[in-house]
């Protein structure tokens, strides 16, 4: 005869802690009722989230428990076994909507004639669906863990506020409030990370000028952008040297409109905007000059974005137009020195200005994108100078038109002038063919010839290439 | 082992248009212009005696996608090579 207490399963008193503490002690039968005690409710739980699949949720949640006892057993921590539970049923329905998803089709289900590529998303439309997963679950992963529990309870497992509330052991109207801030988290932790590296550049660069903290969005995606972490980083670093090589500004842009162009206009010359050109070998004073429209051309402009393709030095800058010079001293070093020249507010990057003489090799980092970037990035070969040189770089910049596009041409040609949806989507070689390159969706296209499926468009860049009809907006 | 065979007879027969690996090449004319696409918006300037290295060849012959040795990329004149890389 068995000494242990004879409990009617289901109407155990004892607490779902105190039934944890004797199951981690090897007693199965405390497992059991916590087992019989939740079952019921996470089946629920299962056929709710599995939807469409809910009758998978009895093997769901089998599973789910025998991963618990595995897990329970193993673990000393103290837990909330009831949303431990919750948690584990979640994830495991998760993975079989995922093995669902991604389960393939066995030969002989196909009809004939049909491929099996076509039962699925092409690659490229599968690597943005999973590059927005892994996105998604990062941006969430990084929220506060009271936003994060509270969004998760309220969005996946459909909580009403009133039960997460009680949950959390806080009012309602906290609860809304958790989870609108993890809402309005996510939305900017999205537009952080689809900002442009060079324009977030930017703002770190005038901040840590300006000793001023950088803008939230900019920070934000310095936590998630390895280059622009290293890019602050290498600013802070620098802060010494750079107050000791750069005077004070308002000196400097004296000293510029000193040396400045005489025929041009304060109101269309800004002239000595100084900022700090960062390289592997040290910090260079950087003097800019932005030559607005109804300004002086200080070089001869070839381009798509100037009205008949020529614009040459000493004739009027045309509307909507700009020109941004940089002129600095460039040391010998095996380094390339990288300034950054920013086009006036709401233009964008419209192509390099070879700057005649200097006889020193440059151009654009890969990073800056004609038709989109506010920040041209160029790099300077110095590793063949055998002493300090000047030298002048120059950028064209151009106010985008109505359709988004940069180019001068447009209206002229009158292409239609389409955006992808997403945040990038791959450029094809050919219709389902290799991909020859990425656009953004800030990139105007010009829509080039089309079928049903497929468009062939150009970027301002001139890149050309086809896209699925799906990922235009 | 027959479609190895004729695998490898297929690979034998059809000549490479592009290089097996970027090659560097030096750069003649006194001043030569990158491209983003053949044409395009210019994304940097090389000069003579510069190095860039070789990524591929364009489909008609005449331009040359590369990199420059500063990190730009962008499409040169076959031209503007010296004559014995090309």
């Amino acid at each position: 005869m068995s000494a242990e207490p004879l409990v009617l399963r289901g109407y155990d008193r004892r607490s779902d802690t105190e039934l944890l503490g004797q199951f981690r002690t090897g007693d199965d039968r405390a497992f059991a009722e916590l087992c019989d005690r939740h079952g019921a409710e996470l089946r629920r739980y299962a056929r709710r989230v599995l939807r469409a699949h809910h009758e998978l949720a009895e093997d769901v949640v089998q599973e789910a428990l025998m991963r618990a006892h595995r897990a329970l057993r193993r673990d000393e921590r103290h837990l909330h076994v009831r949303a431990y539970l919750f948690r584990i049923v979640r994830n495991c329905c998760l993975d079989e909507l995922a093995r669902l998803r991604t389960d393939s089709v066995a030969l002989h289900l196909l009809r004939p004639g049909e491929e099996p590529a076509s039962l699925g998303d092409s690659p490229h439309e599968a690597t943005l669906r999973r590059d927005a997963t892994l996105s998604a679950l990062a941006d969430v992963a990084d929220l506060p863990a009271s936003q994060r529990h509270a969004l998760v309870r309220r969005e996946l497992d459909g909580l009403s506020h009133e039960e997460l509330a009680r949950e959390l052991g806080v009012s309602v109207k906290a609860t809304k409030n958790l989870v609108h801030r993890a809402r309005a988290n996510l939305a900017r932790t999205a537009e952080a990370r689809d900002a442009r590296c060079d324009d977030v550049r930017h703002e770190l660069l005038v901040a840590h000028d300006r000793h001023r903290r950088p803008p939230m969005r900019a920070l934000r995606h310095a936590a998630l952008c390895k280059d622009c972490r290293a890019f602050r980083t290498a600013l802070k670093a620098s802060r010494e040297r750079l107050s000791v090589l750069i005077p004070a500004p308002a000196g400097l842009g004296l000293i510029a409109l000193l040396a400045g162009s005489g025929k041009a206009t304060a109101t269309k010359l800004t002239a000595g905007v100084t900022a700090a050109a960062i390289a592997a070998g040290g910090a260079y004073e950087l003097r800019t000059q932005v030559f607005r429209a109804g300004a002086i051309a200080p070089l001869e402009v070839q381009s798509v974005s100037v009205p008949g393709g020529v614009l040459n030095r000493g004739e009027k800058i045309p509307r909507g137009t700009a020109v941004v010079t940089g002129r600095l001293e460039v040391s010998p070093q095996a380094a390339p020195v990288a300034v950054e020249l920013t086009c006036p507010n709401g233009m964008r990057v419209a192509g390099l200005v070879p700057s005649g003489g200097d006889g020193l090799a440059h151009g654009f980092d890969p990073a800056t994108v004609t038709g989109v970037s506010r920040t041209a990035r160029v790099l300077i070969a110095a590793d063949d100078l055998r002493a300090p040189r000047r030298v002048t770089v120059a950028t064209l910049c151009r106010a985008p038109d109505r359709s988004g596009s940069v180019r001068a041409d447009i209206a002229r040609t009158g292409e239609p002038i389409v955006h992808a949806c997403s945040r990038r989507a791959m450029l094809l070689a050919s219709p389902g063919g290799s991909v020859a390159g990425t656009v953004t969706s800030a990139e105007p296209l010009a829509v080039l010839e089309g079928t049903e499926h497929w468009l062939r468009v150009r970027t301002d860049a001139n890149r050309t290439g086809w896209l699925s009809s799906g990922v235009i907006c | 082992m027959l479609l190895r065979l004729a695998a490898v007879a297929i690979c034998l027969a059809v000549p490479s248009t592009a290089a097996a690996s970027p090659r560097a090449v030096t750069v003649c004319s006194h001043r030569a212009t990158l491209y983003e696409t053949p044409g395009g918006a210019v994304v940097g300037v090389v000069h003579r005696g510069d190095d860039v290295l070789l990524l591929r060849r364009g489909a008609d012959g005449r331009w040359w996608r590369v990199r420059a040795r500063f990190g730009t990329k962008g499409w040169l004149r076959s031209s503007a090579i010296c004559e014995e890389d090309r």
